[in-house]
């Protein structure tokens, strides 16, 4: 055992495809978090799909001390044989199969403790391409699928536990607490920092990853097209896509089982959660902030204008512009000389945008709506009346809450966070009262009736604009947010270490072969 | 959705898994077909041309003949290798547009290191005339072209026909040699020999480039295939050397060799023997051609396409095991069949060495030869079937071994005596035989281990 080493850094954030690679939201919320957590030093472990070089997407924060790339996929390396080989590669094929279904923490710590007994002396042409591996592979289709087709449980397999060996295998920053921002892959190396440091980890879940993956496997038809066969045609074809998806459920399993806490942002996600076996006792609501200050600043424009409602969003269907455009016909028999302004890119799908051109023409309604582009919006607030979000599937939209803090209501759809935001989330006390109104999806008349509301009864527009700007600036401040995660890492960094698979307290992240890239070395 | 996850797509759509459906034209006609011309060839001036000529002339002849032949299959070796699995793998594609350019190239990177050596060999080795030593180049030169000739007309399966230019080639240019060249000299020997091989050579490549009409085309795409495929080409070098090492190890060791034109060694009584051993093999390479042709390669063909409709894993078990069972048969009755006709031929030798022009003396040598290219033959087979599965490295240390025996165990055993003379290739062949049974069925064993895993470039990144 060594002595125990000062951890190189306070917090240890992994993600899957994003920070610092991909451009989006959860990259830029995680910027944002670190440059907020600023006295903290971090660490950023970056699964990416293969090892093509990437081209940073952010500058590094001077507080970013270590960058780790994982690829998930990459070529086979370490020795491709060692004694004892088979042995370590029967249990672990036991260990592997126990992770599928309810024990699969058990599975995995096992995995985690096998792989770490060997570091160094082992790698992916052991694992994946050695006989013993091959013996694996049929151990595990034997278990998993023995009337499927073998080459496609061939390939799945490789995807599935080549990504789950490069994160049992991958180099680990030493840190006080670990951070995940999903669950998958992600999810696995923070379970595995947790078992092998005995340091905390610590989940934020913003889209709910089985949930994106499941989308995403049924919406693949590539992956069984495969040209017509005689095997098909005797057989009903087992489908390998519950693999997929009893393999991203058990990785889900083994990350919530191990984290301490489980945060998300609104109170829909953790029924996915739940399901998926998270724990209740650990979870938690930690929301998205905004800078109330600086929309609690702008200034509402008083002066003589027409009254007017704004969606702010791509004019993309997933947005449901649509209805927006249907809902503004309808608005306009009761507050003829209303305003609906569409503010964001309709470069995105084009057809989708002439579609909806085509249909305010064929409405008559160029006097009404009228589409803006892509604009600062802090520059148009003051000018708006109503926030009209009419999207299909939203997380947590950070529009609702800019508005908010600008006093502006908003009339939403009842998709993600929406509720929570405009109607106040159960535990709050004292209820502020509604910011808005929830309306059904795909509803014109409810949208439009919504709309009237607010433009012509200003009692009920007071009364909703101050409980969003008061909602806002209390609970969705990002002061206030960036206060909830730095008590939040205090707290795990304090924790004591407890037992990891070492079957001891200490704690002892070996130093992994490949040189960690330093952040003061990057461009 | 956020930026997490990344296309599956990516992950699991590799298309090319199965990278050996194709036999690689490994046929038996390939890697015995030189050998065995070259053993009737030599066999054939011995027999026919013994008594007309002064046998001084005609040592010297035969002596250029048995080097140019044997150090042309070896430096060839390699370049028909890897040239081989290239077409192949052009001819997979249905993109053969190469291969006119290929065979020339192919044409002068086998002969020219041997024309090099020739030159520093015939010119400042040997003591021969220089009008002598020019026809030896030419000769090396033609007949280098002929083996990379030959290789083309196999990728074409087009056996009867090569079988029939070889057959009348050779035997035109022995004809030449008895009625014109004979008489004068070995010069004369020599040119009308070539001159005959020289009709062959032009009527291969018209063939073959009356097969592949295109034009000359990227004549170097052969050239990284060298590095890529280094393990065939050392094979190729290491397997045509094997067969001649103990050839070589005996010119070099033994005391009663001939020595003609200054440098050219050889043992009649040894090569002789041996050369008429080889052709005891004519029926085993028969029957194995017919019954990997018919049983082995249906089978084979099953199990890689089947993997590709994606059965489950019992039915590629039970399809390797098909495959298993036909090998087995396959090399089994090759066996049983080559067994019986060894013992007879051993038991005939006196009878059959005479009719043959051989001398008594030479009975021993011809027993453990035939007993030699019996292990030889059937080894020679454990070898094409590794290449069959795409399984170089054990077809290479396979190789290796063999040759490591056949010039170990032949120095080892010269100091027995002349009646132990072959020895050392029967045990070589015995030995090496042995390990190619275990390597052959350690791969048929793993079969689908080496398709999916080992053989798959998707997988190895090879």
């Amino acid at each position: 055992m060594s002595s125990d080493p000062r951890p190189s850094c306070d917090v240890c954030l992994i993600l899957e495809g994003s920070y610092p690679y991909v451009a989006g939201g959860v990259s830029t919320w995680t910027h944002d978090l670190i440059k907020a957590q600023a006295p903290l030093t971090f660490s950023v472990v970056a699964l990416t799909a293969d090892e093509r070089p990437r081209e940073l997407r952010y500058e590094l924060p001077d507080n970013v001390v270590e960058v780790v790339n994982v690829p998930l996929r990459s070529q086979a390396s370490g020795p491709s044989g060692r004694i004892g080989a088979t042995r370590m590669i029967r249990e672990l094929t036991r260990a592997l199969i126990e992770m599928r279904g309810e024990t699969s923490l058990q599975g995995f710590r096992q995995a985690v403790a096998l792989v770490s007994k060997s570091r160094g002396s082992i790698g992916t042409k052991l694992l994946m391409n050695s006989p013993a591996a091959w013996e694996m592979i049929t151990a595990m289709y034997r278990e998993d699928a023995p009337e499927s087709s073998y080459l496609e449980y061939f390939w799945t397999w490789r995807a599935l536990c080549g990504g789950l060996f490069a994160t049992l295998l991958c180099e680990l920053p030493r840190a006080k607490v670990y951070h995940t921002i999903s669950t998958g892959y992600a999810g696995l190396v923070a379970a595995r920092a947790a078992l092998e440091t005995g340091r905390p980890a610590v989940l934020t879940e913003h889209g709910i990853y089985t949930n994106e993956r499941r989308i995403e496997i049924t919406m693949a038809e590539w992956l069984y097209d495969a040209a017509e066969s005689w095997y098909q045609i005797e057989t009903p074809r087992w489908d390998l896509r519950q693999l997929w998806m009893a393999a991203f459920q058990a990785y889900a399993r083994v990350c919530y089982e191990s984290c301490t806490e489980i945060t998300t942002l609104y109170g829909g996600n953790q029924i996915l959660q739940k399901a998926d076996g998270a724990p209740p006792e650990r979870m938690r609501i930690i929301p998205n902030g905004i800078d109330a200050d600086f929309y609690g600043a702008l200034a509402r424009d008083t002066s003589e204008r027409r009254p007017t409602v704004a969606l702010i969003g791509r004019v993309v269907p997933i947005k449901d512009i649509k209805t927006y455009i249907r809902a503004a016909d309808v608005l306009r028999r009761s507050v003829p000389n209303v305003l609906c302004w569409v503010m964001g890119p309709a470069d995105e799908d084009k057809e989708y945008a002439e579609e909806c051109f085509e249909l305010v023409r064929y409405l008559q309604l160029e006097e009404t709506i009228q589409f803006l582009g892509r604009v600062k919006i802090a520059d148009y607030l003051g000018k708006v009346d109503v926030i009209a979000l009419t999207s299909i599937s939203e997380a947590q939209p950070l529009v609702i809450l800019e508005a908010g803090a600008a006093g502006v209501p908003t009339v939403a759809t009842d998709v993600g966070a929406c509720r929570e935001m405009i109607e106040g989330r159960p535990d709050e006390v004292p209820a502020l009262g509604p910011a808005g109104e929830i309306v059904p999806l795909s509803s014109p008349t409810a949208a439009a009736n919504a709309f009237a509301r607010l433009l012509l009864d200003r009692d009920w527009w007071q009364r909703c604009s101050d409980a969003v700007r008061t909602r806002t600036e209390r609970y969705y401040n990002k002061r206030e947010i960036d206060r909830i995660y730095n008590e939040m890492y205090i707290r795990m960094m304090q924790m004591p270490d407890s037992a990891s698979v070492y079957g001891s307290r200490s704690r002892r992240v070996p130093d992994a072969a490949s040189a960690p890239l330093r952040a003061g070395e990057r461009r | 959705m956020a930026g997490i996850g990344f296309t599956l797509r990516r992950l699991t759509q590799r298309d090319d898994l199965i990278g050996a459906v194709i036999g690689y034209g490994h046929s038996v006609f390939i890697s015995a077909g030189p050998w065995l011309l070259t053993v009737l060839a030599l066999i054939a001036i011995n027999v026919i041309l013994t008594d007309t000529m002064p046998r001084a002339d005609l040592e010297l002849f035969r002596s250029i003949i048995v080097y140019n032949f044997s150090v042309s299959l070896v430096i060839t070796g390699p370049v028909i290798l890897v040239a081989t699995r290239y077409l192949a793998d052009r001819v997979f594609e249905k993109r053969v547009d190469t291969a006119p350019a290929l065979m020339v190239v192919a044409m002068v990177l086998g002969t020219a290191p041997g024309l090099a050596l020739g030159v520093w060999f015939y010119f400042f080795l040997c003591t021969i005339p220089v009008p002598l030593a020019l026809l030896a180049l030419a000769n090396y030169a033609v007949i280098s072209a002929i083996w990379v000739a030959g290789l083309f007309l196999s990728a074409l399966k087009a056996y009867v026909r090569v079988t029939l230019s070889f057959g009348a080639g050779m035997a035109g240019s022995v004809a030449l040699t008895y009625f014109v060249g004979a008489a004068y000299g070995a010069d004369g020997a020599l040119a009308a020999f070539t001159g005959g091989l020289a009709v062959t050579m032009l009527v291969l490549m018209a063939t073959v480039l009356a097969e592949y009409r295109y034009p000359m085309r990227r004549p170097f795409a052969l050239l990284p295939h060298f590095r890529k495929h280094w393990d065939l080409a050392l094979g190729g070098l290491i397997y045509n050397l094997a067969i001649w090492i103990d050839k070589w190890v005996i010119w070099a060791s033994v005391p009663d060799t001939s020595v003609v034109g200054g440098a050219l060694v050889t043992m009649p009584l040894y090569d002789g023997a041996m050369f008429l051993a080889y052709l005891t093999i004519v029926p085993a390479l028969a029957i194995f051609t017919v019954s990997i042709e018919t049983r082995f390669f249906e089978d084979y063909q099953r199990f890689y396409r089947q993997i590709g409709d994606h059965a489950t894993l019992a039915t590629i078990r039970e399809n390797q095991e098909s495959v298993i069972n036909s090998a087995t048969d396959g090399l089994r009755s090759v066996m049983v069949i080559q067994i019986v006709i060894s013992i007879l031929v051993i038991f005939f030798a006196p009878a059959l060495l005479e009719a043959a022009g051989g001398a008594s003396r030479q009975i021993g040598i011809f027993r453990f030869g035939v007993l030699g290219a019996l292990f030889h033959v059937l080894m020679l087979f454990c070898g094409i079937l590794l290449m069959y599965f795409d399984a170089r490295r054990p077809a290479l240390l396979l190789n290796v071994v063999f040759l490591a025996t056949n010039a170990g165990f032949t120095w080892a055993t010269i100091g027995l005596g002349f009646a132990y003379y072959g020895y050392g290739y029967f045990a070589a062949t015995l030995v090496s035989f042995a390990i190619g049974v275990v390597l052959l069925f350690n791969v048929l064993r793993q079969l689908p281990y080496y398709s999916f895993v080992r053989n798959n470039p998707s997988v190895t990144g090879a």
